[in-house]
């Protein structure tokens, strides 16, 4: 319980610009999207875009999603800077193809991560593409681009926060865009060389694996109902065995092509890799606005609700949408329902 | 309720208390008694805190304005001595204390909440100041020069002005936080950077009088000191007896609500706030400066006062600082004793020892404990490395107290 506190401490204090006293907790940039992970994971929540809670959210970060943009400013465009380092947002006028992406909200990740990867293997039997990072399955993140959630909290003190780590001990300064004086900043590196120590970053994973799975605030077995003969959960699977207990995700943990209008933008137009998604987990949607006083939905949070979400449904989803449009009135309502109550 | 509450409830709710129809008859009479002491506790604790952030403003003037006129050093140096030890007794001192009337929206770290109800705060667009005048960590660098930056933060950098607006600006640029105003603040502006491992900062009196950016450097820390004695009235104000204000509202909230904060409020100051976020958390990230006055060095008494805050709400009892003047009423134990003795006795068990485990950083026993007499014997930097068991110690006794205030709202009966 200790060690949690410990995480919820580096999870939502700012982090600041080394060198500090505070040397636990410096090392921020030099360029950041946010000064702690609680900026954007309010509540262990969802992010929003910004504008439906805060003018400047900083939970949609910005991706580069072609060579040219890579190039001039490596993997995240990030609005801010430490002084005297331009923000790379200020060069961002002439460029187009930038991927959004949302904070997702945290509850139940620790269950994820113990699914077995069989369990992953077996869902691919039905479609779906798993995602392979350096031959181990990936199972977190948008993309599923990260093995497990020490990756995934590593990468996420590293793109969003400019922290490096064990797993990152890079700063950030990738791209030719400002690389010069970003190198030569003042980084916060302590014995281990890095901005947070192996043992530090661990008791965040820790507070990750603490947050229990969102429990369902209400329930409508006619809409599950629905939900299962429309084919929901083909991908959106139900549930899983987990060290003897039950869990209910809804997520089958696989890519699938989700079409052209879920698709990034890049410059040939929406390649494979531009429409595959990772399909997300659906519980928690039944206490996303209690805990983030919103219903924003998708990778983007384009979605103001559940309904808009499931019509931006698309590629090897496309049978299921049109089932869904094809709904009675009662189907619908009790389906959505089911889904808000999750 | 406000999100961060939200958070830490639904986060932590192992520890959270359920509500159950109570086997006695309440006493409201004492209820509101209690009340009512609650909120006088809380003008008297802000009323002292205020008077002591205007002696601070006022020595801060005193030593800017003879550092600015050129005075012999030896003179400019004793103010700026007298200016720390105001920052240390008089302004942190009683402010330590009034940190436990945070936790459950009241004024200081209020947050408008969108639920359809709009409360007199709300109505008034009322903002909580508590991220302006106490949050943590301090970003040094953003503010000025550190070890190995010679030129770094706001103040050495001319294209800023520097104003109130300006900081408070700063202090929470595009909604994210970049500490740079308030006690801490202060502090790092009088002491700099902490590099002894047996004392604290040094920082040198010419940084005011002709160092590269003096100028600003007063500016800086004038705008502070008077932004601070601001802040602080505007909480003040919100207590006040008599007026249109919060004061009013929270007396006539259900008396039940009101202990349910009460008991909110000192179970999340001894437990998550003070035990876990504050001392145990400095021992798990084995760092020296991992501690909330890590300038000055004087962590010890934010430990002891918000350990006392915690206490004061108990036994309904508040002693000024600067007057030594006492305030005192009817209290938490008061209505604890009558229904359950044994459960009071456990408690008072608990704060003595508490007591017993800071008393050795003063280098007194526990009986000889006081706020005004004592001095630091043992500093925070220095134990988290040398002695840890006697740190330890306070983590543990924080952890009996934060159970025994568990209990006790359960055998009232109250749902937090």
């Amino acid at each position: 319980m200790a060690h949690v506190k410990v995480g919820y401490s580096l999870f939502s204090k700012p982090w600041v610009q080394a060198p500090s006293s505070t040397k636990r907790r410096d090392g921020l940039g030099p360029h950041f999207n946010a000064v702690s992970c609680m900026s954007c994971h309010r509540g262990m929540g969802r992010g929003a875009p910004p504008g439906i809670l805060h003018p400047n959210d900083p939970s949609l970060v910005l991706k580069s999603n072609s060579p040219r943009l890579k190039e001039l400013f490596g993997d995240q465009i990030t609005p801010k800077a430490l002084p005297g380092i331009q923000p790379e947002f200020d060069y961002l006028n002439d460029f187009v193809h930038v991927s959004a992406r949302i904070a997702p909200h945290l509850a139940g990740l620790g269950s994820l991560e113990k699914i077995p990867s069989s369990e992953i293997i077996r869902n691919a039997e039905n479609g779906g593409t798993i995602s392979f990072i350096k031959g181990e399955i990936a199972r977190f993140g948008w993309k599923a681009t990260q093995i497990d959630l020490t990756h995934q909290v590593a990468a996420a003190f590293s793109n969003d926060m400019g922290i490096t780590s064990a797993q990152f001990p890079h700063e950030n300064c990738e791209g030719s865009v400002g690389e010069k004086a970003c190198e030569n900043y003042l980084d916060g590196a302590d014995e281990e060389g890095v901005e947070i120590r192996s043992d530090h970053l661990q008791m965040v994973v820790t507070l990750m694996k603490s947050i229990v799975p969102p429990v369902p605030v209400q329930n409508n077995p006619a809409g599950f109902e629905v939900f299962k003969k429309i084919n929901c959960s083909s991908c959106h699977r139900v549930q899983y065995q987990v060290e003897g207990e039950v869990i209910r995700p809804y997520t089958d943990l696989l890519l699938h092509d989700m079409g052209d209008r879920l698709a990034d933008s890049s410059p040939e137009g929406s390649r494979k890799q531009d429409r595959m998604w990772r399909t997300p987990p659906l519980w928690g949607l039944g206490s996303q606005a209690l805990v983030n006083g919103h219903t924003r939905l998708l990778h983007d949070g384009r979605a103001k609700n559940v309904k808009e979400a499931i019509l931006w449904h698309g590629g090897e989803a496309t049978p299921s949408l049109n089932a869904f449009k094809k709904l009675s009135k009662i189907d619908e309502k009790n389906l959505l329902s089911f889904l808000k109550g999750l | 309720m406000n999100l961060r509450s939200l958070i830490t409830i639904s986060f932590f709710a192992t520890q959270g208390v359920i509500a159950h129809p109570v086997p006695f008859k309440r006493d409201m009479a004492l209820e509101e008694a209690i009340v009512k002491n609650y909120a006088d506790l809380a003008y008297a604790n802000y009323t002292d805190s205020l008077i002591g952030a205007k002696e601070l403003n006022n020595m801060i003037k005193a030593f800017t304005v003879s550092a600015e006129k050129g005075q012999d050093e030896a003179s400019v140096k004793l103010l700026m001595g007298m200016t720390k030890e105001t920052w240390k007794n008089f302004a942190r001192l009683p402010y330590g204390q009034s940190e436990i009337f945070r936790f459950y929206n009241g004024p200081v770290d209020f947050e408008p909440v969108n639920d359809g109800v709009t409360t007199y705060l709300e109505s008034i667009n009322f903002e909580g100041v508590e991220g302006l005048m106490n949050a943590w960590p301090l970003d040094e660098a953003y503010i000025d020069y550190v070890a190995g930056d010679a030129n770094a933060g706001i103040i050495n950098d001319r294209s800023i002005p520097i104003t109130r607006e300006q900081i408070e600006l700063m202090n929470e640029r595009d909604g994210e936080k970049n500490i740079s105003a308030g006690y801490h603040a202060i502090e790092f502006l009088l002491w700099g950077q902490d590099f002894n491992s047996n004392g604290p900062g040094e920082r040198p009196v010419t940084d005011y009088t002709t160092a590269k950016n003096a100028d600003r450097r007063r500016l800086y820390l004038q705008t502070l000191g008077s932004t601070l004695v601001s802040h602080l009235e505007k909480v003040t104000e919100q207590w006040k007896p008599g007026v249109e204000n919060y004061r009013r509202e929270f007396l006539a909230k259900d008396t039940h609500t009101v202990l349910g904060y009460l008991f909110t409020s000192m179970i999340s100051m001894a437990g998550d706030e003070l035990k876990s976020e504050r001392i145990e958390n400095a021992l798990l990230l084995e760092d020296q400066e991992e501690e909330h006055s890590c300038f000055s060095d004087t962590t010890v008494n934010d430990i002891y006062t918000n350990y006392l805050g915690v206490k004061n709400i108990y036994f309904g009892t508040y002693a000024h600082y600067s007057t030594r003047e006492v305030v005192k009423g009817a209290s938490v134990s008061d209505l604890v004793a009558s229904i359950d003795p044994a459960q009071d006795k456990r408690l008072r068990e608990a704060f003595t020892k508490v007591e017993e485990a800071i008393a050795p950083f003063y280098g007194v026993s526990a009986q000889d404990l006081s706020l005004s007499q004592n001095q630091i014997a043992l500093s925070f930097d220095v134990a988290i490395v040398n002695n840890q068991d006697q740190v330890q110690a306070i983590v543990d006794t924080l952890d009996i107290l934060d159970g025994e205030l568990q209990a006790a709202a359960q055998t009232l009966g109250l749902n937090l």
